[in-house]
């Protein structure tokens, strides 16, 4: 039989795992857009 | 972040921490299994969003085939990933589930079966993209098998139904056998995995619409600057 | 018009280039005969298995015997880009699928006047119980197996993980097949035609897979 301490542990691991994952995902997210920025920026120079 | 991040986040974190107290304080141990009734919240829940995610999969992909817009493709990708995880995910904590009240971690039944295939069909999924380079060729490619896939998973379902049948039946026609706090405490475990699954999926699809302008944007600067050395070698 | 007559050379084709160097037949049914030979050893004759699992391992032969030979007539039919060069065909490209599908059909067949009557000497399955019933069930199943396996090697004609992805995406799509060509072959084997509904999804399998993918192969085909 499994302990209720031991699920509500896991479950709760569960949960702050994803949520740090979330929000480490919007700060990539947001690292990414910065880079396509840049990348986009440095086309114009080539361009001119 | 923007405001809205933030907004977005601190609710997410809301609903992890109520979802938390239902699922193990709130809700009662059923009569016959007790407290391992509470793996049936996270599994329940996320057996649906591996089931929409992968439907989302099927449903962009036709989108993509008619409208040759990029975006429905990127989200069908994303969205296959997510489902796979889980789907993984159900695998798991079935087989926990399993074995406190079958006393067995795995065994032929037609749901478990089912999605075991699932697992499958989409792993070769995510595989056939990533091992594709065109990324057209690959876009298109996939979105016929994700399409092929969806339609033969309810075929494959009934399959191993007729072939052999111990899977608990929670949802009956008379709807649901439990009693209301139960029932109350799915149905928040639903929305979060619901609302979880949007949220990734948004940022997902917007981390790949990204990558692949980037990609596109460095592989124009590639071949300009190859025009501009030649153009000065001669 | 066109498209039957774009069929036939297209077939043709592949049982000429066949016919002069048998090398597909020969590769594949070695293959096979090694397997039949492994299961026989390992099993020590069949004296002590059900119907159930002989139909069973009949048809996991099969089914690896003609992935086998799937995979090798994809490499033929790629030596000088040739497959890119037949989607130039001066109609429908469907055709390039239905005709892998007949010319495969033709050649798994084959093989398995070969295999099946050797797979019942050597487990010592007696097979001889109804042929109609089972070239019947044999040839259904084979028609949708060959079906699927056409339609996904195409998909999968310029990914670099081919040989392991076909297999990989050919079983899942295919456990109701595999099931219902498994159970209606058991059964005859027990003397009797097995149920309905089993017949039924092998049936609606080949008109699934020979269907769909003739709606769908204008995607497939660009390369």
């Amino acid at each position: 039989m499994i302990m209720l301490g031991y699920l509500f542990a896991a479950a709760a691991v569960v949960w702050v795992g994803t949520f740090f994952y979330v929000v480490a995902l919007l700060q990539r997210q947001r690292r990414l857009r910065l880079e396509l920025e840049d990348v986009k920026r440095m086309l114009e120079e080539i361009k001119e | 972040m923007k405001k809205w991040q933030w907004t977005l986040i601190s609710l997410l974190g809301i609903g992890m921490i109520v979802s938390q107290y239902l699922d193990f304080i709130a809700s009662p141990p059923e009569a016959q299994m007790g407290n391992v009734v509470r793996i049936l919240y996270f599994h329940v829940a996320s057996a649906i969003v591996a089931f929409t995610a992968f439907g989302i999969t099927a449903l962009l992909g036709l989108v993509f085939l008619v409208r040759k817009q990029w975006i429905w493709d990127q989200m069908a990708r994303v969205s296959a990933e997510i489902g796979m995880v889980y789907t993984t995910f159900v695998l798991i904590s079935g087989s926990i589930w399993g074995d406190a009240v079958w006393n067995t971690w795995w065994t032929w039944d037609p749901t478990l079966t089912t999605t075991l295939i699932l697992w499958f069909l989409y792993l070769a999924y995510i595989l056939l993209r990533a091992s594709i380079t065109d990324r057209e060729r690959a876009a298109k490619v996939a979105s016929v098998y994700g399409f092929i896939a969806a339609i033969d998973i309810p075929v494959i379902h009934q399959s191993v139904t007729w072939w052999r049948g111990i899977h608990p039946n929670v949802i009956t026609m008379q709807g649901f056998n439990m009693p209301p706090m139960m029932v109350y405490t799915l149905m928040f475990s639903f929305v979060v995995f619901l609302g979880l699954y949007a949220v990734i999926l948004w940022i997902s699809t917007m981390m790949a619409k990204d990558r692949d302008d980037l990609n596109d944007l460095r592989e124009l600067a590639r071949n300009a600057l190859a025009k501009y050395d030649e153009r000065v070698g001669s | 018009m066109n498209f039957w007559r774009v069929l036939w050379s297209m077939v043709g084709k592949d049982l000429r280039i066949e016919w002069r160097t048998k090398q597909l037949f020969i590769s594949s049914l070695s293959f096979a005969l090694l397997l039949v030979f492994l299961m026989g050893l390992v099993l020590y004759g069949s004296g002590n298995m059900t119907r159930f699992a002989d139909a069973g391992l009949l048809w996991l032969l099969i089914m690896m015997a003609g992935l086998f030979s799937l995979n090798r007539q994809d490499d033929k039919e790629r030596w000088d880009g040739a497959i890119y060069a037949a989607t130039l065909v001066p109609t429908d490209r469907s055709v390039l699928f239905y005709a892998r599908v007949i010319s495969h059909l033709l050649f798994v067949a084959v093989m398995e006047i070969v295999l099946v009557p050797l797979y019942s000497v050597v487990l010592g399955t007696s097979i001889q119980v109804a042929w109609g019933p089972i070239i019947l069930v044999l040839l259904m199943g084979t028609i949708g197996f060959v079906a699927v396996g056409a339609m996904l090697t195409s998909l999968a004609l310029t990914s670099s993980l081919r040989e392991i992805l076909v297999p990989l995406m050919i079983f899942p799509l295919s456990v109701p097949l595999l099931l219902g060509a498994v159970e209606v072959t058991s059964s005859i084997l027990q003397g009797n035609w097995g149920k309905g509904v089993w017949w039924a999804v092998i049936g609606a399998y080949d008109v699934l897979f020979l269907g769909l993918p003739g709606l769908l192969y204008d995607f497939i085909a660009e390369v």
